[in-house]
């Protein structure tokens, strides 16, 4: 099945589970709304009439703008699951409770204006939460490849939800029945849901949350934002105006389709069962149009034709009910909208916005979602309000109002067009259309030229840009336009030439690609190779008579390939070949350091082992990369000890990440180890922190018992970088205890900063030594209680507080503090306050020794205390100062002692101090 | 030969290390290199290559340019502060009038140090900004 669904849609390893269960999820969701659609509507026109849908219309747009304004809010401050659990039972909740009230036989029209909007809620809820979870589930290259299969599984279930309304509703016992067919899809729903949340890309999590979840903003700060866009973008307000005259116009052809299926079927569940049946049938002729007819219009006709479609389908159609109301003329209206809607008009409609800036693309489709949409369909209410309920127009005279507005809506979408091409030409000189969000491929005529003629422009960066966005055209013969790009003199533009070759195989272009075999840049080699060797018949013979070529550019290529096909490598590679390289100096050196991460084959192993302690930087990088890649056991002692030096750390730690979870434990042994290099040492919390896993955090928790402050700080530091990348991992009790640890010490210096301070020798320096450095262990102590505390509150909040109460400024420090007054608990606070808000020390001492037993101390057991601790540095300052006061009688004996230290720092101070001042 | 501690104490004078903190001299320390002159020996010349700060310890040494005096560097003061940041040539002539005694920090040593240490790096960089602040606020007052 995997290789079935891989040749159709390109679905990879580990991607077939997420993606059967998102298919079942989104089908399941459809078909449910789509049974409630024609429920609702049915049940609201057989009880109240179609005269009650004008003011249904304007109430919905209404309600259903400032529900999902609150919801977006609310959903800012849920954790994602939670939402979709929460929002999934309220759902299942509110459709029994309505099925009760409905069992009531109640004629209150509040019931029927509330269970259709209800149900236009639902619709809202379950499909935009399905994408969002969506955005989890799958990164941004496998949604282009994967959302298609979706928005296929979304049509069947449109299509099957009605069929099932259709031939369910008279056997289940009715319409208000049918309720309880949608409670047991939206249970399978949820099990799927949870399903898809726990098979997510984990990957994801830890780079970046989507966008649809961050903090939408307020309604009226979009609103703002997005007028003043508009304002300044000509081909926005066209794009706009064709989406409010659409959504009226369908909102009135669906006004007279219900009217006439009211006048006509009088049995309500007769009717559901109608309106079922023509939704799934008009769900067909959208999917039929689709795939037979939208794709060869677009390619032949563009976007100017594509997007005329529907305004063309709808003024006939609405002619024609003007002419000749029945339910031919009504269904060939309703055909013509749904064909063409759904389909054709709607792939015209997202390429329109292809030119727009990303940025901006997001911010007015979020505005279109939430306002133009919704103010349109109210539009629409408001006009048979007065045509139809004041007016009293009959069904067939509406259509009047329609033809009037696509009037206005073919000039709309012309305009649109030519700003669209005019657009379109200054984006890819601007390089603003997004390759990686873009769902969809160009097929529209101008903008290929566009694209093509930006291959003849004199910026290297556009012609790359436009290669790659070619890479998403078929059927154009794009041979003219790259041979000359095969001569170009940039390097990069000769590579995206032979990628683009490459994807869209122009095999005719093969023998114009064989002469850069020989290029003077690497990677244009790559290509070359890569090409010559797929598009030949014999591939495997080419490969095996470049790897024995004296062309040691040419053979360091073609090993780079074979090295990414490890089962060709097998017959054609072997560890001669490869030594072959090895004294062919640092290029071909690091080319095997390369090809061996590729290859991941034991044999080799030996040759990458001598590559990680290599001299030349280059060649001794790829080595690690290569070996982060293996992530073999044997590699790891060699990537550690290339954490001491500067210029490998970076790519040592990215290495030794990629291991994960697996080396946790050894990693913890090097890091408490006093006997490795503390470089070394204060390298590894950054792993952990790279690694992003819940053993990563346990094992920063659990080496926190280090007494070294640069490393304990280090600890702290990856921690608090777990907590702001990694959202769902725990960090317990355990800050609370470190804290108080840190909280501990802070006290007991400043305590001893209290006994050694004399004023009189505030002026000079060499004396005040020990006092400076006393401070900046406060300093760095109170640094730590405050990235400990980003642990358990928010580490942005509590960094910037950091910042603030270490601020000159008077104002800014008090604002710190009483933004900790508000989101601090009780206990911090007592703790916390006394210190950033400035107290005097006597009186923050005397709170402390309430909570920390730091009563007791005298200035000698401070210094004592300094000269017996693990902080080598305060020991020598402590050592500096009984010199320069004159207490070398006094502290003899500490002297003495700290003349045998192991530390060298506290010996020479010692003896310095002994030679200086005796 | 100084400690480290003794160091440290000489290089808190220097203005450009003023925002550095005590432990950090310590790095600086171990790179701080002892360079004795005895008198008429130059430290450095005019249009030498600037590769190196120094900071006398103990001595005088006469800055001169073609044997015009511009100054007497004294006990615990810095010269050639900006060769730290910048390779221009010597503008000036060192030379020592006594035994002198003084440390030395290679601008290369330097950089290392400052690419291993960034805090210090970054207290440097506030001491210059600061630094360009006054000279800049100087300017203003004049005009």
């Amino acid at each position: 099945m995997q290789r079935f669904l891989r040749k159709i849609a390109d679905v990879r390893d580990g991607e077939l589970k997420r993606l059967l269960i998102m298919t079942a999820y989104i089908f399941v969701i459809i078909a449910s709304y789509n049974v409630l659609k024609p429920m609702t509507r049915s049940l609201f026109v057989s009880r109240l009439g179609p005269g009650q849908l004008p003011f249904l219309y304007m109430l919905l747009a209404v309600v259903v703008a400032v529900f999902v304004l609150l919801y977006l809010r609310l959903s800012a401050r849920v954790k994602l699951v939670r939402l979709l659990n929460i929002t999934l039972v309220a759902l299942m909740l509110s459709l029994l409770f309505f099925r009760w009230l409905l069992q009531l036989n109640l004629q209150s029209a509040t019931l029927y204006y509330g269970l259709f909007i209800w149900a236009s809620i639902y619709g809202v809820l379950t499909t935009s939460q399905f994408w969002l979870l969506a955005n989890y589930v799958f990164n941004a290259r496998a949604a282009k490849r994967l959302f298609p299969i979706l928005t296929s599984s979304a049509l069947a279930g449109a299509i099957m939800g009605g069929y099932f309304t259709r031939f369910l509703v008279k056997s289940i016992g009715g319409t208000s029945n049918l309720a309880f067919f949608c409670l047991g899809l939206l249970i399978l729903a949820q099990i799927l849901m949870n399903m898809a949340w726990r098979n997510r890309d984990q990957a994801i999590d830890k780079t970046s949350r989507p966008a649809a979840e961050k903090d939408p903003g307020t309604s009226l700060a979009i609103f703002g934002e997005t007028i003043s866009i508009i304002k300044n973008f000509r081909h926005l307000r066209f794009i706009i105006a064709i989406v409010a005259l659409t959504y009226i116009v369908v909102q009135i052809a669906d006004f007279q389709f219900i009217a006439l299926a009211s006048e006509q079927i009088h049995n309500t569940d007769d009717l559901t069962g109608f309106l079922g049946l023509w939704l799934s049938n008009l769900s067909i002729f959208a999917l039929v149009f689709q795939l037979l007819f939208a794709g060869s219009i677009l390619r032949r006709f563009g976007v100017g034709v594509t997007i005329i479609f529907l305004p063309i389908a709808l003024f006939i159609t609405s002619a024609w009910v003007f002419l000749s109301y029945g339910m031919v003329s009504i269904l060939a209206l309703k055909v013509g909208d749904g064909a063409f809607r759904h389909s054709i008009n709607k792939v015209g409609m997202e390429l329109l916005y292809l030119p727009v800036p990303q940025e901006l693309k997001k911010k007015t489709k979020t505005f279109i979602d939430m306002f133009a949409d919704r103010f349109a369909r109210g539009l629409a209410g408001l006009l048979l309000l007065i045509s139809y309920t004041w007016m009293g127009l009959s069904v067939a005279q509406i259509s009047l109002i329609s033809l009037l507005l696509i009037l206005l809506w073919l000039p709309a979408a012309m305009a649109a067009y030519r700003e669209y091409v005019n657009s379109f030409r200054q984006a890819i000189a601007r390089r603003e259309i997004d390759l990686d969000t873009s769902a969809l491929s160009i097929k529209d005529e101008a903008a290929i030229n566009s694209l093509l003629t930006s291959l003849k422009s004199p910026n290297e960066r556009q012609i790359v840009y436009a290669l790659q966005v070619l890479e998403s055209v078929d059927g154009v013969d794009l041979g003219p336009s790259l041979r000359p790009l095969l001569q170009h003199k940039s390097a990069n533009i000769r590579k995206q030439t032979l990628a683009l070759i490459h994807a869209s195989r122009l095999e005719n272009l093969i023998t114009d690609a064989k002469p850069l075999l020989h290029d003077r840049d690497e990677h244009v080699r790559r290509e070359a190779v890569r090409i010559l060797v797929e598009f030949s018949e014999q591939g495997q013979q080419l490969l095996s008579q470049w790897i024995k070529s004296d062309d040691i550019e040419l053979k360091g290529a073609t090993l780079y390939y074979l090295a990414g096909l490890p089962e060709l490598a097998e017959d054609l590679l072997s560890p001669t070949t490869v030594q072959s390289f090895l004294d062919q100096g640092d290029r071909a050196r690091a080319l095997v350091a390369e090809a061996i991460g590729l290859l991941r084959n034991e044999r080799y192993y030996p040759f990458l082992n001598d590559l990680l302690q290599d001299k030349a930087v280059k060649v001794r990088k790829r080595a690690i990369e290569s070996a982060g890649k293996i992530s073999a056991l044997q590699f790891l002692p060699v990537l550690v000890q290339n954490l001491r030096t500067r210029t490998f750390r970076k790519t040592a730690r990215e290495a030794l990440a990629g291991y994960g979870d697996s080396i946790s434990a050894q990693l913890t042994n090097y890091l408490i180890d006093p006997n490795v290099d503390i470089e070394i040492r204060l390298s590894i919390p950054r792993v952990f922190s790279l690694i992003g896993t819940q053993r990563s955090v346990n094992a920063l928790f659990s080496s926190l018992t280090e007494p070294d402050n640069a490393l304990r700080y280090q600890l702290i530091k990856a921690l608090n970088k777990l907590r702001t990348n990694f959202h769902d991992l725990k960090f317990d009790d355990r800050v609370n205890y470190e804290l108080q640890q840190e909280l501990k010490a802070y006290f007991r210096i400043l305590a001893t900063i209290q006994l050694c301070e004399n004023k009189a020798e505030q002026v000079e320096p060499d004396k005040r030594l020990l006092n400076r450095a006393l401070q900046e262990r406060l300093d760095d102590h109170l640094e730590r209680v405050f990235r400990l505390l980003g642990l358990n509150y928010s580490p942005g909040d509590m960094y910037n507080a950091f910042s603030a109460t270490t601020s000159a400024n008077s104002t800014v420090k008090a604002n710190a503090t009483e933004f900790l007054d508000n989101v601090l608990s009780k206990k911090h606070k007592q703790i916390l306050l006394p210190i950033v808000e400035e107290l005097p020390v006597k009186q923050v001492l005397e709170n402390a020794h309430r909570i920390y037993d730091t009563s007791g101390m005298d200035k000698k057991s401070a210094i004592t205390e300094l000269l017996r601790g693990t902080d080598t540095w305060l020991s020598a300052c402590a050592l500096y100062h009984i010199g320069t006061h004159g207490l070398l009688q006094e502290y003899e004996r500490e002297i003495v002692l700290a003349g045998q230290s192991p530390h060298l720092l506290i010996r020479e101070t010692a003896d310095f101090v002994l030679k200086q001042f005796a | 030969m100084y400690s480290i501690i003794e160091k440290v104490i000489f290089l808190q004078d220097i203005d450009v290390f003023k925002e550095v903190r005590v432990d950090d001299l310590a790095h600086l320390a171990v790179i701080a290199e002892e360079i004795n002159f005895l008198p008429g020996n130059n430290l450095y010349e005019l249009n030498e290559s600037a590769d190196s700060l120094y900071l006398v310890l103990r001595g005088k040494v006469r800055l001169h340019t073609n044997g015009e005096e511009i100054g007497v560097i004294g006990n615990r003061e810095a010269l050639g502060t900006w060769a730290l940041f910048d390779n221009e040539a010597r503008v000036a002539t060192a030379t020592a009038l006594e035994p002198t005694e003084t440390l030395r920090i290679a601008r290369e040593d330097f950089y290392d140090m400052l690419a291993d240490h960034v805090r210090i790096a970054e207290a440097v960089l506030k001491s210059l900004a600061r630094k360009l602040k006054a000279i800049g606020n100087l300017v203003n007052s004049n005009n």
